[in-house]
């Protein structure tokens, strides 16, 4: 399950990929001091609310392989947090100014007065409020990891790479099963002789020597001719058991009865095709989303990998999938 | 059984007359004709029924996009929205402080279509304010939104509710609408950022838009008008045929009155693109004080039969229900139907309070706006109010089709959640912020031919549609010629098209008995884990105006029982009683009077069920028996106000009667050798048409996907002739008519029969498909479209 970040940050996210680098208030002013070199990037304090979050949410508490998830997951932020503030990107947005302005006001007994506001705010940032205020802190690593993941100006991928990519996921792109059926329906409305009345029916059917052409049986609200149905359409009009009760028939005979929330039904199979693969001229808009996204993942994990080398992460185990 | 039996040797009969029935007209082709003009480029549906299926959609949806849903935390964008609507898992709010949803919902019966409408006034805006960086990100406004969402997601909502009163309602109810200090002269630089949001609303629309052969979901791009000039609700959702559509929405805030808007959307959308096509769906009338169907102008003067014509064309469906209640009827206004306390609420605008003494306009509701339309279309011949009814959610969670009673997660965010209770707990208190009238809404159904954007809004076009308060009955409805006994005949539905119109069409004067209706409904199918509720009854709503001008209605049940005892026990929601599978019948008016023109529509209703509220109540342990002990905020348990169940219902689209219109057509159409096909044709129209043509134009268009026949003979050309009047030209000056006879008959119809010569109608498709034929005299306007039948000779009805 993909996480959202508040609107903000989707907005955000078209933002950055519309705009470049440089018109993303990113100031051109050269990079604030490192960060204190001895701050661990996890405390003792963080882990542990890590830990109580997640059990209160999944009810039991983490197995080592999650805790080290939540770990990663919380080093990543922190690495984030970090680069934005080496960057300056919390220097010049207004909420997080007012932010603290009003948390450090209400500190100071709500002394009214506007124009204030810059005094609570530096009186603020002096007092490191920024630095546990978790909308602040998600924020600007979310900031950061949209810069870190921004598209290059790459060239949109072309046909031969579509296909390419139509290829190696051919089963996500697989139409379903078709089949075309006649069907003639006995009405549950028949009461006790419904099952008879279909039996009838279906030695009738199968005597005749053109039986698809001769009207017999109740009215149904879409005629007798089914044509090219998936499974999940025949499910949605007849209901599961017919869909399940029809991919069992042979093709080419009246067979049944099938049973439908409506009652009985004569099957006579015609055609049923196995799904092919869509052409790309179809789904050619799904196929161009998802390689951009996979292309923004990659671009992601690159970064974030330079990111962990920079602030000296070292990980166990397989590099750590970023986030989506 | 016996007569079906007897029924086999008539057919063999028939088969041999080349008379075969339905089964020969299935193997239209795919690409085949509509008979909808096909406006884009796709890979032809191999799924595709010429006597159409039911589609089940959603035409009403808020996300991200939408300040009201942003500002309860909403972070749902259209494509969470179309993955829910296409069967994935979702998230929704709140959200931990990692960004993960705390709440996930998945639609069990994924939808064949969805349109994704937020309200286009702020798009500008909301990009600007969660944009760091932008002119204006730093504003007044943009900040006391961003802090709205803050609080809200501490849990204090009533920064958030006094930001929408004094922040957000006022862009959408000044009657003089304007944009915020920040997007400048004429609100250029909010406009120029609402581009960005629409262009990735239509990106969204098409990524998810299964162009291939599979045709599984159709995405249709969209957004809502959201006009509450003083409060009263105006809403309505404009709705695009396919990818073609204007660089920006027409807004309340350009155009602030309907309009206007319709205006402005002809020449950005019609008349300046090659395919653009549109149609607005309002909403809501409940909430309108009776100004969403006033029969005026925006200057408040009376319509014309030309302002008439343009709002039939621009909103030919209404949804009349949603989330925000039913506006169908309300029981005591203009009606003693007790049916109509279904959903119904006491909140008269908008943002009025929910009080019982509230009075209604009578126009607030659709059965009296249809009524009203009628009596227009007596003043000035055309209908302005010629309304095909759907049904929608309006859910601002982004969760398009998100309809069960028994898992309702809410309707906005935030808004729903209460400190004491699950969502929608927040809902549950009846003095709450958060409405207990409100519900799930419902689903909009169109029967159409296959699941393609131009199938689906031609169907929308001609409002042979259907809505339903949330569960899946499918529903048939016909006027015409029919036999009695067309419930037992299997061809019943192709012999409805073949003689008669389906929902949301017209009809003249069949005979002096009226035409006969055909009802068919089925159950809901069910699911695996939960099988559909039986049907109750069918009712047909008759509504006319009578000899002193006054709106009359009735309400007939046609078929069911509606004392089956059937009922639900609201503490387990178990359903007791029988009921039924399907059910068919026919009726004619008993008080049909060829001279008043009427509407008819069908309500179908199922056996009770629990409503949300139960189901909610039920699963927090509300103990009703100890009033003392429920905590205050979830006393609507309790409430004697509150129904505990509901009888969930569809409400078909009316078929209108119209003494002038086109009650009976013989046509036939030969192909001869090529430039040389010719159409004849027989209308029995209504009475008065003979003496207008001296002073009117006469007109007459066959058409299906595209225009096969059209004839124009100016006022004065007709001569007296035996009786009649009567035009013969062997050149076919007139747009290839040869022959043209108008005949008042002694019985007060009017016959009119058109020949053509020798002409090229090779734009006549050679298979069994929906022809239109449309006569116009004047500002009258009749037509009539009924399926047509073919060999290779000949095209012909019935």
């Amino acid at each position: 399950m993909r996480r959202s970040g508040p609107p903000a940050l989707h907005f955000l996210a078209m933002g950055v990929a519309l705009f470049t680098l440089e018109r993303v208030a990113v100031p051109r002013r050269p990079p604030g001091p490192p960060p204190p070199p001895a701050a661990p990037l996890l405390t003792p304090d963080r882990l542990a609310q890590l830990r109580t979050d997640f059990t209160r949410q999944a009810g039991v508490p983490p197995t080592a392989d999650e805790e080290q998830a939540l770990a990663a997951q919380a080093i990543d932020d922190e690495i984030l947090y970090r680069e934005a503030l080496v960057h300056r990107l919390d220097r010049d947005d207004r909420s997080i100014r007012y932010r603290l302005a009003e948390k450090m006001r209400f500190l100071s007994d709500g002394q009214e007065g506007d124009g204030d506001e810059e005094r609570f705010y530096q009186d603020a940032l002096a007092l490191h409020l920024d630095r546990e205020d978790l909308f602040i802190r998600r924020m600007l690593a979310t900031k950061m990891r949209l810069l870190a993941e921004r598209r290059e100006a790459d060239p949109a991928p072309d046909d031969a790479a579509l296909e390419a990519y139509l290829d190696l996921h051919a089963d996500r792109y697989r139409e379903p099963e078709r089949t075309s059926l006649w069907h003639v329906f006995v009405s549950s409305a028949r009461g006790t002789a419904c099952e008879r009345d279909a039996r009838a029916l279906l030695a009738r059917l199968r005597a005749d020597a053109m039986p698809t052409t001769a009207p017999l049986g109740d009215p149904f609200p879409f005629g007798a001719y089914v044509r090219a149905a998936s499974p999940r359409e025949l499910a949605q009009h007849f209901g599961e058991a017919f869909a399940a009760g029809v991919a069992r028939l042979p093709v080419g005979e009246w067979a049944g009865p099938v049973a439908s929330p409506y009652g009985l039904h004569l099957v006579r199979v015609e055609a049923r095709e196995p799904g092919r693969v869509s052409p790309l001229a179809a789904v050619r808009a799904r196929v161009l989303a998802e390689i951009r996204e996979e292309r923004r993942r990659e671009r992601l994990a690159a970064a974030m990998a330079a990111l962990r080398a920079k602030y000296g992460v070292q990980r166990a185990g397989a590099a750590q999938e970023s986030r989506g | 059984m016996r007569v079906v039996l007897s029924r086999v040797g008539t057919a063999a009969v028939l088969l041999g007359l080349g008379l075969a029935g339905v089964f020969t007209a299935s193997p239209a082709r795919a690409d085949g004709p509509g008979p909808w003009a096909r406006t884009e480029t796709r890979t032809p549906c191999a799924s595709f029924n010429l006597l159409r299926h039911p589609y089940f959609g959603e035409t009403h949806v808020h996300t991200v996009y939408s300040v009201d849903a942003s500002i309860f935390d909403v972070r749902n964008t259209p494509r969470d929205a179309y993955r829910f609507a296409t069967g994935e898992e979702i998230g929704l709010t709140p959200y931990d402080a990692e960004g993960h949803p705390r709440r996930t919902l998945r639609l069990r019966r994924p939808l064949d279509f969805a349109a994704v409408t937020d309200h286009s006034e702020g798009f500008g805006e909301s990009y600007i304010c969660f944009t760091p960086g932008e002119d204006g990100y730093d504003s007044d406004e943009c900040t006391k939104l961003r802090n709205a969402i803050v609080q809200g997601e501490a849990g204090d909502l009533t920064t958030v509710g006094n930001t929408l009163t004094g922040l957000l309602i006022p862009i959408v109810a000044l009657p003089a609408p304007h944009r915020w200090s920040f997007c400048g002269d004429g609100g250029s630089h909010c406009l120029d950022k609402a581009s960005i949001v629409w262009d990735d609303i239509r990106a969204a629309a098409e990524e998810f838009y299964d162009r291939s052969a599979a045709c599984t979901f159709t995405s249709f791009v969209g957004y809502e008008w959201s006009g509450t000039p003083l409060g009263n609700n105006l809403h309505r959702n404009v709705i695009f045929r396919n990818d073609d559509v204007p660089a920006l929405p027409v807004s309340y805030i350009e155009q602030p009155t309907p309009q206007g808007l319709w205006a402005v959307l002809g020449t950005a959308c019609q008349q300046s693109l090659s395919r653009c096509d549109w149609l607005a769906i309002p909403h809501n009338s409940n909430m309108s004080s009776g100004r969403m169907f006033l029969p005026e102008n925006a200057d408040h003067s009376p319509l014309t039969a030309a302002d008439a014509a343009v709002r039939a064309a621009s909103e030919p469906l209404v949804e009349i229900y949603q989330a925000k209640s039913s506006s169908e009827c309300k029981p005591a206004v203009g009606t003693p139907d007790e049916l109509c306390a279904f959903e119904s609420t006491n909140r008269v605008t908008l943002f009025g309070n929910s009080t019982p003494t509230n009075t209604f306009a009578p126009l607030s509701f659709v059965r009296n706006a249809l009524k009203e339309g009628l009596k227009q279309e007596q003043a000035i011949e055309v209908n302005p109010f010629r309304l095909g009814l759907i049904a929608a959610t309006d859910n601002h969670n982004g969760i398009p089709g998100g309809v069960r009673e028994d898992e309702w997660t809410g309707h906005a965010g935030v808004l729903d959640a209460d400190a004491a209770a699950p969502y929608p707990g927040g809902r549950l208190d009846t003095q709450g912020r958060a409405n207990i009238e409100d519900s799930p809404g419902g689903l909009a159904v169109v029967w159409a031919e296959e699941n393609s954007r131009d199938a689906i809004f031609a169907a929308m076009r001609r409002r042979e549609v259907y809505g339903t308060s949330g569960t899946r009955p499918i529903v048939r409805f016909f006027a015409g010629r029919y036999p009695k006994a067309i419930c037992s005949r299997p061809d019943l539905v192709e012999m409805g098209y073949r003689q008669g119109v389906p929902m949301g069409g017209e009809i003249g004067t069949v005979d002096r008995h009226g035409p006969t209706f055909i009802v068919l409904a089925s159950k809901d199918p069910g699911e695996e884990a939960l099988p559909g509720t039986p049907l109750q009854r069918i009712q047909i709503v008759k509504g006319w105006i009578d000899a002193n001008g006054d709106p009359q209605e009735k309400v007939v049940d046609v078929v069911g029982d509606p004392n089956n005892g059937a009922s639900v026990d609201s503490t387990t929601c178990t359903p007791t009683g029988a009921g039924f599978d399907t059910l068919c019948a026919t009726w004619t008016d008993p008080e049909f009077d060829v001279r008043q023109r009427a509407f008819y529509y069908a309500r179908v209703l199922e056996n009770p069920s629990c409503r949300w509220s139960t189901y909610a109540c039920n699963s927090l342990g509300v103990d009703c028996t100890n009033p003392d002990m429920v905590p205050a905020d979830l006393q609507g348990c309790c409430s004697a106000s509150v129904p505990k169940t509901i009888q969930e219902r569809a409400w078909a689209s009316p078929i209108w009667y119209r003494p002038e219109g086109i009650g009976r057509l013989k046509a036939t159409l030969h192909y001869h050798a090529p430039g040389a096909d010719t159409l004849r044709l027989v209308a029995h129209m209504g009475p008065g048409l003979a003496a207008r043509l001296a002073t009117q134009d006469f007109q007459v268009v066959v058409r299906d996907d595209d225009v096969i026949l059209d004839a124009t003979i100016p006022a004065g050309t007709f001569a007296p002739s035996d009786g009649g009047f009567a035009v013969n030209d062997p050149t076919g000056h007139f747009g290839g008519v040869q022959q043209a006879i108008v005949e008042p008959q002694r019985a007060g119809q009017t016959i009119i029969r058109i020949s053509t010569i020798g002409m090229d109608l090779s734009r006549a498709d050679r298979t069994d498909h929906a022809v239109e034929v449309e006569i116009r005299i004047g500002t009258l306007v009749a037509s009539h479209t009924r399926l047509w039948r073919a060999t290779s000779a000949v095209l012909r009805t019935r």
